[in-house]
Parts: C-alpha cells; structure tokens; sequence
C-alpha cells in the first residue's frame, strides 16, 4: 500500500544510489508502507476477524471445483448446482380410508395421497419424492425444493458472490478516484458537473433504480456489479475522494511537481490518485458490503435473471413456504442467509479496521 | 443567509428536473407495458389498442415525456394504471401516513438507540464490551434483512405469539369501523410530533442550563407534559383508541426490526465521529481542568460529534421509501415501498415515477436542510457561506 | 457527583408514553364501534329470498344472515372498489372475485361440471336467433320474480342499461367481450323480455357464451352515475372545439417518429375530428364513472359490497334476500344438472338426463353473515395466516406452497382440494423464421422434448404432460386421438429411440450434419457425441437459435423445462440456448403491438394459457392460432405467425356453430390439425391444491381449476361449521 510519505523518504536517498531501479524503489517503498499498515491493521483484533471470514469464504469458494473435480461431488445430475437432482424417493401403499392405515411409514390413505400422486386410488403405490431432503444421503447440507445439492449451491454461489463484489469494488473505485482526482484537480465548472451529477446519483435509492434497470435490461452478476459499481462510484464515493483529493492538492509536492513541468495527467495520475487510493480501498471494502447484499435483496425478490446465488436459494425457499415452517427446514433457511451476513460483514470488519491504518484521527495512539 | 438559500432552491429545481427526466427515460423504456398484464384472449386486438390509448401509451416518446413534465409542474401527476382511474397523488396520499409513522418511529428509536451506544464504544476503546457490541453491531447491519425479518416473525409472532404475524390492522375489529385507517394514521403521527416537540423544547431549556439541577426539573418537566399531553389526547379520543392501539401493536414488531438493523450504522458512525472530536484541543483542555469524564463526554465530545450523526438522520429520512421496500413487503404493510415495488414489477408507471419523484423531493428537502443545518450549527461554515 | 441518565431517561419516557397509549386503549370497549357507511345494510325478513317488489331503501332494521364470518386470504392487493373498473381496467382475479357476487346474467354456469343454466332467463334453452330482414333477433323472456338487495326488481331494462352503457361509454375488455361488435342492440321492449338484435345470425360466442352472460346492472343505482359521466362527457364536448381537435390530430401525427402519416391542417377531415372527439369524450366518462365508490351497491346475488379498508381488507355482506337461497343443486355422474327450489315450485335437470351418482349436492345459502377477503403483500404471508387459523382459505390461482403439503397431510385442522387445471405450459416456434418454419425441424424438436421424463422423474410428479391445448378432463371438447411428438404405438418412446427417430424426420427432410450425433442405444445417457454443424435442406447452416424462458426465480417448472431442452436439441445438434428471461421481456419481445422486423426478434419462447372459457374452450383455439389473429398484421395472440388455410376453415366453422354438439367436434378438429402441424409444443399442466381449514365446507370439492378457478361459484354457498 503507498502512503503519502514517500516523496520525503526517497529525498533522502544519496544521490549515487539513484542508479539503483526506480521500480525497485517504488517496490521497496510500497514494502516497507505496507508492512507499517499492516502491523497497524493487525492490532485490530475486529479487522483480523473479518479477514479470516473473507479468507473462510475464499476457501468455500475454491471448494466447489475441487469438490466438483476431484471430490464427491462428480456426478453432474446429482450435485449440479442448477439442474442437478436427487430425491430419494419413499413408496407407500395406498389405502381407502386413514383408519386402515396400520403403518404410516409406508402406508398412506387415498385422500392424503392425492397431495402427491393426484389421481391415485386405494391399491396404487403413491412415490412421494423426498424434497428438501435433510441432511445425510451424500448431500451434507441436505437438498432445496427442487431436489438440488444445498451444499454444492452455497459453494458455486460464494464464487459468484465475490464476482460480484469485486467488480463493483473495481468500478466503484476506478470511477469514483478518476472523478474525485479530476473534480478536485481542474476545479470550476468540472468540479460543479461532477458534483451536481454525484448529486443527482444521491437523488435515487438504489434498491427501486436496481428494480427498474433489471426490468429494463437483463441483469445478470456482471452487469449488476457494474451497475452497483456506476451508481456508488459517480455517486457519494466520489464526493468522499474528492474532498480527499482537495487536501492532496495543496499539498507542497503537487507545486514541486507543476513547476518540474508534469502535465495535467502527470499531476493527476501519478502524484493525486496514488495519495487517494487508501481512501478508496477503504471504499472497496464497503462497496463489496453493499453488492453483496443488495444482490441478495433483488435475487430474494425474483428480480435477477441468475441461474443460482445466495438470495436466489433463500427466495426459492421462500416461494415455496418453507422459510415460514421455523427451524424444521433449517438447512433452507440457515445456510444461505448466513452467508450473505457474514461474507458481508467480513469486508465490513476489514473496511473498518482499514478506516483506522488510513484515517490517523481514529488511531489509538 | 436568505441569498444561500435561494441559490440552493434553484439548484435543487433544476436538478429535480433533470432527476425526473432520466426516470421517466429509465422507465419509459421498460419493456411492455400495462396493458400486457391483461393478456386475455377473449378481448379483442382493438379494445386493447383503445385501452393503450386510454392510459396514453402511445405517441412517441418525446411527446409523452413533454406531456408528463409539463403535467407535473402543473401538480397533475396522471392516473395510475394499476388503481386506474385514481390519480397518481391520492394513491401516494393514502400510503405516506403508514410509512410516516412506521419509520419515523424506527429511525428516531435507531438513532436514540445507536446516538447512546456509539458515544459510550468511543469512550471506552478497546475494551471487550467495545469488541461485543460492536460485532454484533456491524452483524446486524450487514444481516440480510429479509431473511431477519422473517426469523423475527418466526420467533415472536409465529413462536412466542406476541405480535400479529403481518398487516397493519385486524380485519375483524376494523370491520364497520367508523374511521379510516388513514383518519387513525393521522391523528397518531399528530400526536406523536406534538410530544416529540415538548420533549424536545424539554431538552432544549434544559441545556440552556448551567446548573445541573433545574436542567433535571426542566427536562423531567418536559417528560411529563409530554406524557400528560398524550394522556389527554387519547382520553379524549375514547372511540379511536382501540383502533390506535391495534395499529401501535401491528408496528411493535416491523419498528424494532428495522431499528434494530439500522441502530449499528448510526452507533458506529457516533463513535468515529466521537474519537475524532476526543483529539480536540478543547478536550484536552477540559480534562486538564479537571471536568468529569462523564461531563467531557456529554456536553463537549458528544455534542459536537452530534453534526454527521444528525446529517446522516435528516439525509436517512429521505431514503426510508427505498428501504421501506423490503420492510413493507414482508410484513404486508401497504406503504410507499410495497406500492412502488408493485408499481414497478407491474409496470404502472405513473405510479413508480410518483413514488420515486416524491423521493427525490425528500431527499432534496433533506440536502437543504442539512446545508442550512451545518450553516447553523458550525461557525466556521457559517463564516465561510457568509461572505 | 451525582449523574443523571439524560438517554435512558428519554427511551424510558418513550416507552411509558406508548405503554400508556396500548393501556388506556386496551381498557376501552371496542363495542362502541358504529356503522361507518351511510347505506343501508338492505333486507328484508327471514331466509326464503322472496323479497317482495315494494318500498325503496329497503327498511333497514333487517336481520342478517346468520352463521359467522368467512375470512378469505388474497396473496395479492386489492385495487377496485368499482364493478366496472373491475371488469376492464383493473381486470386483476381479485377484484373479480370479491366485487363479483352481486350480479345475475341471463344464463350461468354451474358449480361443479360448468353446465349451462338459466339464471335470469325465464326459458330453460336460450331462445335462438330468427331472421327479420338483414339482421338477426332473439327475443329472450326475463324473469319476473327477482330483486335487487335495496327491494327493487331485477327487470330486462337492467341489462339494456348495461348495453347502453358499454356502448356509449365505448368500455373495454371484459364489457366488449359480452357485447361483440356483431351485437347490434339490446332493448327492453318490457321488464319481461330482452331483445337482442345482431348483424349476422350469431354463433356461440356471441350470443350464448356473449349477451348470455351479459350482467344485469342495476340502473336505479348506476343511472345517476352514469348522469354525471354524461354530464363530464357534455362538459368536454362543449370545450373541445374543432381547431383544438384539429391541433390535436395534428400534433399526434407528428408526435411519432414514422414521418410518412404527418399531417396538416387540410389532411384532417370533418370525420377524424368527430372521431377524435367522441373517443375523448367517451374517455371522459369512463374514467368519471370508474371513479364512483360505490359500497352498497345493490345485488341481485349471494353479496353485497359494503367495506373496503385499502391495504388491509374488503368486506362483503351476504344478501339476506339472495333470490336462489333454499335452491338444491345436484350434480350427477353423466355431467347432469339438477336445480330445484321449492319455494318457487320449480325444478330441473339441465345438461343431461341426471342419472348416474351424484357427485357433489348442495343447497344455496347464503350460509355466512359475511365475507372478509384480506390483502396480503405476499403468498407465503397469507398461508402463514392459515396456518394460523386467521383466515379460513387462501384464495391462491396458483396453488398452495409445497412446503404447505406436508403441514395439510398432518395437521387435522387443515383441509385441502386437489384439482385439474384448464390451462397449459408450451413452448411456441416462430414460424416466421427457418428452421422453426419446417414442420420437420418442429417434429423432430418436439420428438427431442422428454417431457415425461421431467414431469415425473424431475419434477417428481407436479406437473403432467400435456399434449393438446383442450384439457383431458373437459371430455366433450377433448381429442383424445390426436399424434403424440415422441410417441409409439405402446407410448412414450425410450430416451434413445426418441434421439434416433428425430434424427429419422430431419434426414428425411435433408438436413445433414457435419458430424451426425453418435447415439448409443444401451448407455442410459444415449447420446454419446451430439450432432454438430447442422444443416437445413437449402444447405445452410442451422443458426444459433434461443428459448426465451421464465427465470427459476419467476416459474421454476418452465426453467427447468428449458434447461433440459436445451440439453436434448443440443445433442440433435441444434445450436440453441435457453435464455432465463424477465416476463414482461418476453411478453414485450413476442405479443402485439409487433413490425414484421421485431416479429424477427424472437426464435422460440416459453409461456402459460390459463382462464379460457370452460364451457366453450375452442375460442382460446380461435384465438391463438387463427391466422386472423397474427401478432404482426391482426394484432392478435397468433404469436408464432401461424398460417394455416386448414386450421382457418375449421376455426371459421367453429365460430359460426350455432349448436354445442357442432362446436365439441370442431374443437377436436382444431386440436388434431395443431398436434399435426405444431405450431406450438403444449409442454404440462399442473394440478391445482387448495388449503382451507377444516371447518369450510365448499359446495363441491372436485371442480377444474379449484375454487379460485371459478371465484363467484362458491359465495352463495360456503359454510363455516364453528
């Protein structure tokens, strides 16, 4: 990670050793800055936590192609994640009324019987497929309504979950840097623009404006998180870098720095931006937050055209009633929602823990 | 003052304009249309032309989109496709009140809740109560909210029984009511602003205060006018009363739910906000002095770690319609967020930019009052606007 | 120091002033509560629904049925209080269902076995239709003997008003669907005879499935309504002058992007303004008289509308002098139907000979004092409430939760119906575009599709095959004899053979492969390569093709569905991708309006029909295949551009049938011609489960489409056993 005291720090440097590589430099100084924040970052015990939910979930996640590779879960009509099945099915024999049923775990009368087998009379088998089935049976976390592998969906969904984020973090902050960077170099009517735009992007809640886009468009993971990543990055993200980008530009070295002669982009790209970029880190880690979770709100509500995900698994649950039965379906109900609030608050953990290495003023000491 | 205030206005009109343009752009554009929800085989291809017509689907989309601002500025919002022919502005006159009063409430109780327990984590950093709280603050503010919701259905309505499971009133004892429930929406939003301003005119007299002592009379004063004025108004209302209370127990549940999620974003921010102003000078000066923590952290930290807190109150109001989305629909409260997710889903346009417009004029109300807030309350901005 | 707890004092304070408010609220009687509409609750004494013709305003101080409340859970919102609006603009099935049980029609049908009754017709047949001239008159007797809940009569005027109405107002969708544009007239020569007057001599749809079940609306209620719409209407009239109507014409014209139809001022005629003016007057009307709340309304059947909270409920009062209460009702086995009232010395058997068992019996009510019908945001939120016991039945077209089955087969205070449905799943071809306008390439395709290999084994019996667009169990319209896509003569063909006969038909037609699909007859994954590089017989190259399908999120059924068709025509070596698609995307992508060019936009798409008309069912036929009613030139639902000279005379016949027995054998002619030409693929259908408590007694449990299938068929009759 660089940090802003760089510039004193090679001013210090002998002049005969200026031979030595300037990317070897910059190498060593980003070493160096990093293993300072990182030692601030690891004093924070809450910081820790969330990376080692993160790194939970990248292990969850690389579980699905070893797993589908190598491990149990080969079988692609079993353990797919969209079209796999498998319903054990129980048999029971059908009797006339429910007094001459001697048995229940095998016997079942006509009339219960047409819940399952509609058109089925005494004497008929009646195969009542067991969906969700509980865990056991290969399927460690039991199957969904349709007979798929909960396991294998929670793992597939955690890539798509960090697909997800990262691309929102990416766009966010490659947006919301260069926007920030230029508002806060140029000044005036660009400024203004920026900012009146950033306004406006403030003006719409996103959860409705996510709805009508996936109305209006297919929105699939990609175009979600690019999406996520557009509306935070012009929006109030870039209100925040750019302030930050305010109190680079009057620093001493950006005068230096003109008056050696650098150009507009030379001054923006190489000496502002890379003074913002902590901050904007910092902002990643939110962004990811909120991908996450508001994807799982629009999967919940039906709105996303995926195949499979996180809220897609709970509203599958939900469209079927099973996320009102309590905990007698729990591995309906548990799994994917704890998930999204701990892949969630992982990054939250780690975005404020970041917030106390970049942010001096919240330090302890 | 007045000139700052006059230039954000006509900033904030023509933003709204612009505002409004792209929606009607962003929904325009949405594929199909209303009368695909009547795909009825039995009417015939020219009824269903007429009844495009009749909604004012066709036209090309410049003409529609200057027919929809100049009709808006002109306080005619259209009529709603899905409650057709009820126009655009009784639809979202009869949800706003149930909104109002179900989030105003869950807010204030979220920032009261979170105000209190972020000062006291910046005070006492570090410590495990520090780490506790705050875990399960960010777990609960990044929880999937949905899914919580239904669990706290689960355990107290469906498990413990306490609360009715959704809907904001009894069928049954609504059945030949003599009032509406927006008639009781109102009169219980009136009567809880009339106490929030006694409370908060208590408190205001009270810090005006340098005595500790008639600062307590005056704000227990304040407390109980506030009670004895509310006891008075429903005393007064005795046929409204049951009616009052099945709503107040219809929110108990969606109230805590929602501040329950949102306390930890307010406590987190209080408490950076909190640690920043503990680098004060003036801080340091007030405990070389020997002033008692409780009081450094009362009336000098806190106070002036109230500005984000409070912008971040006023801007959050704004955005309780987005939010008040999932909220609405899992407990089948009929606000403004069920009405613009069905509006949405079922293509009633008019209704979806209402809603969202209506929105946006709460969020630009909000940016202003935050402008004239900061004007206000810190000097130094007030000595920069100023000139 | 002493310190004081200024937050906890505040939240304390906020809890006592709210634990104070549900105190002084929870000691008050809630008893006090009075009637809030002004109306009057209309009735008259006892049950034997003879009320007499006299006195307006009906008096008032009535006793209410007895029995208690029915609590009915709708998974939606209401969005009417208004009949008309309910039948065009806001046609949802639940403004249907509650606002629906006020009206009578001359004819109906029956609950169960739809057959076709008199209802306020005085002949047991309809009266047909005689010649005078160049048109064509019946000349129908009304009843004499009904009334409105207010206590005035029910007269032939009422469904005169109603034409007039609807003519005059130029009204909509279900209203235009009574009164076809073949139905000239409908007068009231006297309170006891209709006459109907029609421009050709009028076939089934017009005049018995038509006019027949036409609503009588009660004009001393509406006609002041209808006044102020009129009034409204003049007042726009009168402030629309030609240069405006003019201005108008014009702007639109140039409002449009297609430069070609711009016009000036000397293109608009004396005839286009009078158009454009009646149409906005006409509006104007509507939209005053779809305006009007209208609680109390008088019925002339089981319910009268008399509350709705928005958001929250709707309540409907049973009609104490419900003209029908005390009927018997019989269904028998041979599809026969037997009404007798003893009361009005009358009984019947319509349909048949009514012999046989009888299958469901019951005796009009109304049996509950009223019905609550509850707005719920979501499915799972009112079965919650039935789980609960807060609501009697959940009034679900779709049918209950899975996870509802296993609480129904367990819990004793649960019952539950199970139930054919009318309606079906398909995949449609365009047949505008190669190869989907080969009747090879669609055989093979349909050959490919397993579809009882997913309806039992995957989607573990939910849903059934299908393979005609008339349902099985409506036996009169139903071809049971038609060409099953996959079959042999024993049934379904095994997995391999199907993959082998495909590829039969599409070589026969002169397709080639470049690399043809290697088929293994023994592996239970038969083909062991897929085709590649398929070519038509014109020597292209087969293009890359798309399923529009609803997402697993909106119909998990028709996802699934797609994705294995994906599978199996990519193994014939069909390039083709299911595409998970939004609703609206599909319905904007495929149904009308559409340009020859956006009609191109489109390879296949898979979607549902339901709530045909069950006692007629070839019109839904007519509808989506007639190739009058091409998306592209008809405006119609003949999506996949359908052009069949076979199917259009078959159609043409049906719809000109004057007789059911005629109409039954061309329904099955229709079916045989699209099982043979396919234009569509009918994919499954899926049975319908209800859930009520226990206590419900419906007035019959076996009945196509469930209770919600048929929502004015059981008001009159619930009971609720306490």
């Amino acid at each position: 990670m660089v940090t802003q005291e760089k510039r004193p720090e090679a001013e210090v440097e002998p002049v005969e050793q200026i031979v030595e590589a300037l990317w070897r430099v910059r190498l060593r100084l980003a070493w160096s800055g990093f293993k300072r924040n990182w030692k601030l970052f690891a004093e924070n015990k809450i910081g820790l936590m969330g990376l080692g939910i993160i790194i939970f979930f990248v292990l969850l996640a690389l579980a699905y192609p070893v797993m589908r590779t190598w491990g149990p879960w080969q079988d692609g009509t079993i353990y797919d994640p969209v079209i796999g099945y498998d319903a054990p099915v129980e048999d029971f024999e059908i009797v006339e009324t429910e007094a001459e049923v001697l048995d229940p775990d095998t016997q079942m009368d006509a009339f219960t019987a047409q819940l399952w087998c509609f058109g089925a009379v005494a004497g008929d088998t009646c195969s009542i497929p067991l969906q969700p089935a509980p865990p056991g049976n290969g399927h460690i976390l039991g199957t969904d309504p349709l007979g798929r592998d909960i396991a294998s969906q929670l793992t597939f969904s955690t890539r798509a979950a960090f697909m997800l984020g990262l691309i929102a973090a990416l766009v966010t902050v490659v947006v919301a840097t260069t926007v920030g960077s230029i508002a806060a170099f140029y000044g005036g009517w660009i400024d203004s623009f920026f900012m009146r735009l950033a306004d406006l992007v403030l003006l719409m809640p996103l959860i409705p404006i996510l709805i009508v886009m996936s109305g209006l468009w297919e929105v699939t993971l990609p175009r979600l998180g690019v999406l996520i990543g557009i509306l935070s990055g012009f929006g109030g993200t870039a209100i925040v870098l750019k302030s930050q980008a305010l109190s680079v530009k009057v620093k001493p070295f950006i005068d230096a720095a003109r008056v050696s002669g650098g150009s507009n982009m030379h001054l923006i790209f190489k000496h502002i931006v890379p003074n913002v970029l902590p901050l904007s880190f910092l902002y990643m880690m939110f962004t990811v937050t909120e991908a996450v979770s508001l994807e799982a709100v629009l999967s919940f509500f039906g709105l996303l055209n995926v195949n499979m995900s996180w809220g897609l698994m709970l509203q599958t649950a939900q469209t079927q009633g099973y996320l009102r039965t309590g905990l007698e379906f729990w591995w309906l109900l548990i799994p994917a929602g704890v998930a999204v609030t701990l892949l969630a608050a992982g990054f939250f953990f780690v975005g404020r823990a970041m917030d106390e290495v970049v942010n001096p003023r919240l330090r302890s000491r | 003052m007045l000139r700052f205030i006059g230039r954000r206005l006509v900033q904030m009109f023509f933003l709204f304009l612009l505002f409004l343009t792209l929606l009607f752009f962003l929904l325009d554009a949405q594929p199909g249309d209303i009368t695909s929800q009547f795909l009825d085989p039995t009417i015939p291809a020219e009824i269903r032309a007429q009844l495009a017509e009749r909604l004012g689907l066709d036209g090309s989309v410049w003409s529609r989109w200057w027919n929809y601002m100049t009709n808006f500025l002109t306080g005619n919002l259209g009529l709603s496709f899905q409650q057709y022919p009820r126009t655009v502005t009784d639809v979202i006159a009869e949800r706003i009140p149930r909104t109002l009063f179900l989030f105003t409430f869950a807010t204030l109780l979220s920032y009261v809740l979170g105000f209190a327990l972020g000062k006291r984590l910046a005070w006492r950093r570090g410590g495990f109560s520090e780490h506790a709280v705050t875990i399960s603050g960010v777990l609960l503010y990044t929880v999937f909210y949905p899914w919580f919701a239904i669990i706290m259905i689960l355990i107290f309505s469906s498990g413990l029984g306490w609360f009715p499971i959704n809907g904001f009133l009894t069928p049954e004892l609504w059945r030949n009511a003599p009032f509406t429930g927006n008639e009781v929406f109102g009169q219980m939003i009136l009567s809880l602003v009339i106490a929030g301003l006694i409370l908060v005119a208590g408190s205001y007299f009270s810090r005006r205060q340098q005595e500790r002592r008639p600062a307590q009379i005056i704000r227990l004063v304040g407390y109980g006018s506030a009670i004895l004025f509310m006891t008075i108004f429903w005393a007064l209302k005795p046929e409204m009363r049951p009616f009052a209370s099945n709503i107040l127990h219809h929110s108990i549940l969606p109230v805590v739910t929602l501040a329950l999620v949102a306390f930890a974003g307010v406590m987190l921010l209080t408490r950076g906000s909190m640690l920043e102003t503990l680098k004060e000078d003036y801080i340091l000066t007030a405990q070389a002095k020997g002033v008692p923590e409780r009081d450094i952290r009362d009336k000098h930290a806190a106070r002036n770690a109230l500005l984000p807190v409070t912008t971040s109150f006023v801007l959050g109001l704004a955005f309780i319609i987005g939010g008040g989305i999932i909220t609405e629909t899992v407990f089948s409260w009929p606000g403004m967020g069920a009405l613009l997710l069905t509006s949405i889903v079922s293509e009633d346009i008019p209704v979806a930019i209402g809603a969202l417009a209506f929105t946006g004029v709460l969020a630009l109300v909000a940016h202003l009052l935050v402008d004239i807030l900061y004007a206000v309350l810190d000097p130094r901005i007030r000595i920069q606007t100023g000139n | 120091m002493k310190a004081t707890k200024p937050l906890g004092l505040r939240l304390f304070a906020l809890l006592a002033v709210f634990a104070l408010v549900v105190a002084a609220c929870s000691e008050a009687e809630p008893a006090d509560t009075t009637e809030a509409t002004g109306g009057t609750t209309a009735t008259t004494s006892g049950d034997t629904g003879s009320g007499g013709g006299d006195g307006e305003g009906g008096d008032g101080d009535g006793a209410p049925v007895a029995g208690g409340a029915f609590n009915v859970g709708f998974i939606s919102n209401i969005t009417t209080d208004n009949w008309w609006a309910a039948l065009d603009t806001l046609s949802s099935t639940y403004n249907q269902a509650y606002l629906g049980n006020a009206k009578t029609a001359l004819f109906t049908l029956t609950n169960p076995g739809f057959v076709y009754v008199p209802a306020a017709a005085a002949t047991d047949e309809p009266v047909p239709a005689v010649q005078e001239g160049d048109i064509w008159v019946v000349e129908q007797p009304v009843r004499t003997d009904m009334t409105w809940s207010d206590g005035e009569p029910v007269t032939a005027g009422d469904l005169a008003f109603y034409f007039e109405v609807v003519r005059e107002f130029n009204l909509g969708s279900n209203h235009a669907a009574n009164f076809v544009p073949d139905v000239l007239s409908v007068t009231a020569p006297s309170d006891d005879l209709v006459r109907i007057e029609f421009a050709s001599q009028p076939g089934l749809a017009t005049w018995q499935n038509g006019v027949g079940f036409a609503a009588f609306v009660p004009a001393h209620f509406w006609g002041p309504h209808v006044e102020e719409a009129r009034a409204a209407a003049a007042d726009l009239a009168a402030s629309i002058t030609d240069e405006d109507a003019t201005q108008a014409l014009i702007d639109a014209s140039l409002a449009n992007e297609d430069p070609d139809d711009d016009k000036t001022a000397e293109d608009i005629t004396q005839e286009d303004i009078d158009a454009y003016i009646s149409d906005s007057v006409a509006n104007e009307a509507l939209t005053v008289l779809y305006a009007v709340e209208a609680p109390m309304e008088p019925s002339s059947s089981s319910q009268v509308f008399s509350q709705w909270e928005p958001g929250a409920f709707a309540a409907t009062t049973s009609n104490a002098d419900y003209f029908d209460a005390g009927t018997e009702n019989t269904y028998y086995a041979d599809g026969s139907f037997r009404v007798a009232n003893a009361n009005r010395g009358e009984d019947a058997v319509y349909g048949g000979e009514g012999s046989g068992d009888a299958i469901a019996q019951y005796v009009e009510g109304p049996f509950v004092s009223e019905i609550l019908w509850v707005e719920h945001g979501t499915k799972d939120a009112a079965y919650e409430k039935l789980s609960a016991g807060e609501v009697d039945y959940v009034y679900d077209p779709t049918g209950i939760t899975s996870a509802l089955r296993n609480e129904l087969a367990t819990n004793p205070d649960l019952n539950f119906s199970v139930n054919q449905t009318e309606g079906f799943r398909y995949l449609a071809f365009n047949l505008r575009k190669a190869p989907m306008s080969d009747l090879a390439f669609r055989q093979a395709a349909a050959t490919v599709i397993n579809k009882e290999l997913v309806a039992d084994t995957v989607l573990a019996g939910a849903v059934f095959p299908g393979y005609t667009v008339i349902h099985p169990d409506l036996t009169s319209f139903y071809n049971a004899d038609v060409p099953r896509a996959g079959w042999g003569d024993e049934g379904p063909l095994s997995e391999a053979d199907r993959y082998v006969t495909a590829v039969q038909i599409l070589k026969d037609a002169g397709y080639t492969w470049t690399s043809e699909p290697v088929i293994d007859v023994e592996n239970p994954d038969p083909v062991t390569t897929p085709g590649e590089g398929l070519t038509m017989p014109n020597g292209t190259l087969v293009p890359e093709l798309s399923i529009l399908a609803p997402g697993p999120g909106y119909d998990p059924f028709r996802a699934t569905f797609a994705i294995w068709m994906e599978q199996w025509l990519n193994d014939l070596g069909v390039p083709v991708v299911a595409e998970p698609t939004d609703f609206n995307a599909i319905v904007s992508a495929v149904f009308p309006p559409q340009t020859e060019e956006s009609a191109q936009s489109w390879d296949m798409y898979m979607l549902g029909w339901g709530g045909g008309d069950v006692s007629l069912p070839g019109t839904s036929q007519v509808a989506f295949f007639h190739s009058r009613e091409d998306a592209v030139t008809g405006g119609g639902f003949n999506t996949p551009g359908y052009m069949s000279e076979r199917f259009d005379a078959a159609a043409d016949a049906f719809e000109s049938a004057t007789d059911v027995a005629t109409a039954a054998e061309l329904t099955k002619e229709m079916d045989l011609i699209l099982a043979e030409e396919l234009p569509y693929v009918v994919l499954f259908r899926t049975p319908i489960i209800e859930a009520f408590r226990g206590s419900v007694q419906f007035p019959a449990q076996v009945i196509m489409g469930g209770h919600s299938g048929f929502p004015n068929g059981w008001p009159s009759s619930v009971q609720v056993s306490e």
